[in-house]
């Protein structure tokens, strides 16, 4: 099981390109593709749930072209879009079952798979109540299960977790997890602890560009000696932060404690501390900006 | 993949989102009205000072070319927007990534506008059976010659808007 992609571009202007030059190796497990807002990460979602077509390049499922042939991988697809919409008059049973019905599962495993998802995704006892009625994170919940139905071998979730309330993000995140396994799972999403929680490779993604992809600990050890706390007074603060990749303030009453990236230490009273992934992330993104 | 069950579940699907609304109640009640109209007198069909005699073939023939001049002229309107309403939920984009074709999308988009438009003119044939029972001046229910302008006038015109709903959906220019 193997996802290729090759030198993919997507041009919407003669001078605006919303993905250029991508390539990367998809192997089974979380892919978590972190990006900021407007970053191409969901055009390169939509690129690989074959909705729309690249400029530029190849995306392969197992050797097979999906741009020629995307029913290949749509037969094997789970998709959960970043503004996922329901039939708010349908109740969940009856929108899974339309979902089962145009991804080709017969009636007999439509009905024992829509049971198994409700269960999973803890919607049982709401599966007969309109989903006009449901929560955002509910109607996540239904998402997640209509991407599941036809058990896919590649998964793909577009800033699944926007709009739910922490515990709900949490609970989506371990879903999440315990679905991987042995298959792809691809999370887009500009929330850095989304994919902390669960991706076992993440690619940072700018500005329509692949700026680096590899396992969380591999990025980790780039900013071994990088990060640094110290404290300084509130007035300092402006300051310090244009002249710093600032990860994270605490106000204390003594002055601000500062997080901070940088190659060398930024102040004498500096120390240096373990890197986060959050501090990776401003590390590469704002590096390039 | 069956390609009668994909058909019917979209179609179903569509069609139950629909019929739960509340604007598909005013529409029924707008029908309805439109039926009692036509019970009391205000709407009928007569040829100078004359009316044919309240039989199961006058009736159906009137219902049926009343029917015909209200849903064929609004019936589009009622139906269209079914296409529109997946590009702006959000399910079209599912709907994307599935190897459902585009030719049942269309069909099964159509067949849920047709039994939108046949739920409207089922009320309307309730509604001819009630005034010839009413009207007491042939009491004798012949459904075949009853339903024959229906199966032959209304059915295909409303097949014919369902159609056409799509169409301008599905064609960018239109």
């Amino acid at each position: 099981m193997k996802l290729t992609i090759t030198d993919l571009g997507k041009q919407y202007r003669s001078d605006l390109w919303g993905l250029k030059n991508f390539s990367l190796d998809i192997k089974p497990g979380i892919l978590g593709l972190l990006g900021p807002n407007g970053a191409g990460k969901s055009t390169f979602m939509r690129m690989l749930a074959t909705i729309t077509k690249p400029t530029d390049g190849a995306i392969l499922w197992n050797e097979i072209d999906i741009v020629r042939s995307p029913d290949t991988l749509r037969a094997i697809l789970g998709y959960l879009p970043q503004d996922f919409g329901v039939y708010p008059n349908l109740n969940a049973v009856e929108f899974l079952e339309y979902m089962a019905a145009i991804k080709g599962l017969d009636s007999t495993t439509a009905k024992k798979r829509i049971d198994e998802l409700l269960e999973l995704v803890n919607l049982k006892d709401a599966a007969k109540r309109p989903l006009g009625g449901y929560s955002g994170g509910m109607k996540q919940r239904v998402g997640i299960a209509q991407a599941l139905l036809n058990d896919p071998q590649l998964l793909i979730v577009d800033e699944p977790t926007v709009g739910l309330d922490p515990e709900e993000r949490v609970r989506f995140r371990n879903l999440l997890s315990d679905l991987s396994g042995e298959r792809i799972v691809i999370l887009s999403t500009h929330i850095v602890s989304d994919v902390e929680a669960t991706a076992t490779r993440i690619a940072l993604v700018n500005k329509g560009k692949l700026l680096c992809e590899s396992a969380p600990e591999d990025l980790l050890k780039e900013l071994e000696g990088k990060v640094w706390e110290w404290s300084v007074s509130s007035d300092d603060l402006t300051a310090l932060k244009q002249k710093h990749i600032v990860s994270g303030t605490i106000r204390r009453s003594d002055g601000v404690q500062i997080r901070a990236v940088s190659a060398t230490p930024p102040a004498s009273q500096a120390r240096g501390v373990d890197a986060n992934l959050e501090d990776a992330y401003l590390y590469f993104i704002g590096g390039q900006q | 993949m069956s390609a009668v069950r994909v058909i019917y579940h979209l179609a179903r699907a569509d069609f139950l989102e629909r019929v739960r609304r509340y604007s598909f109640l005013v529409m029924l009640g707008l029908v309805t009205l439109l039926g009692y109209q036509t019970a009391i007198g205000n709407v009928r069909l007569q040829l100078g000072q004359y009316r044919g005699e309240f039989n199961s073939a006058w009736i159906g023939g009137m219902i049926s070319i009343i029917t015909t001049f209200f849903l064929g002229w609004f019936g589009f309107y009622l139906v269209k927007g079914s296409v529109a309403r997946d590009r702006e939920t959000g399910v079209g984009q599912i709907m994307a990534t599935t190897p459902m074709s585009r030719p049942f999308y269309m069909l099964g988009k159509w067949i849920s506008n047709f039994a939108v438009l046949i739920a409207m003119v089922v009320i309307l044939m309730i509604f001819g059976l009630i005034i010839q029972l009413i009207s007491s001046e042939n009491t004798g229910l012949n459904f075949n010659t009853y339903l024959l302008p229906f199966v032959f006038i209304v059915m295909p015109l409303m097949a014919v808007v369902a159609a056409v709903a799509v169409l301008f959906e599905a064609v960018p220019f239109l």
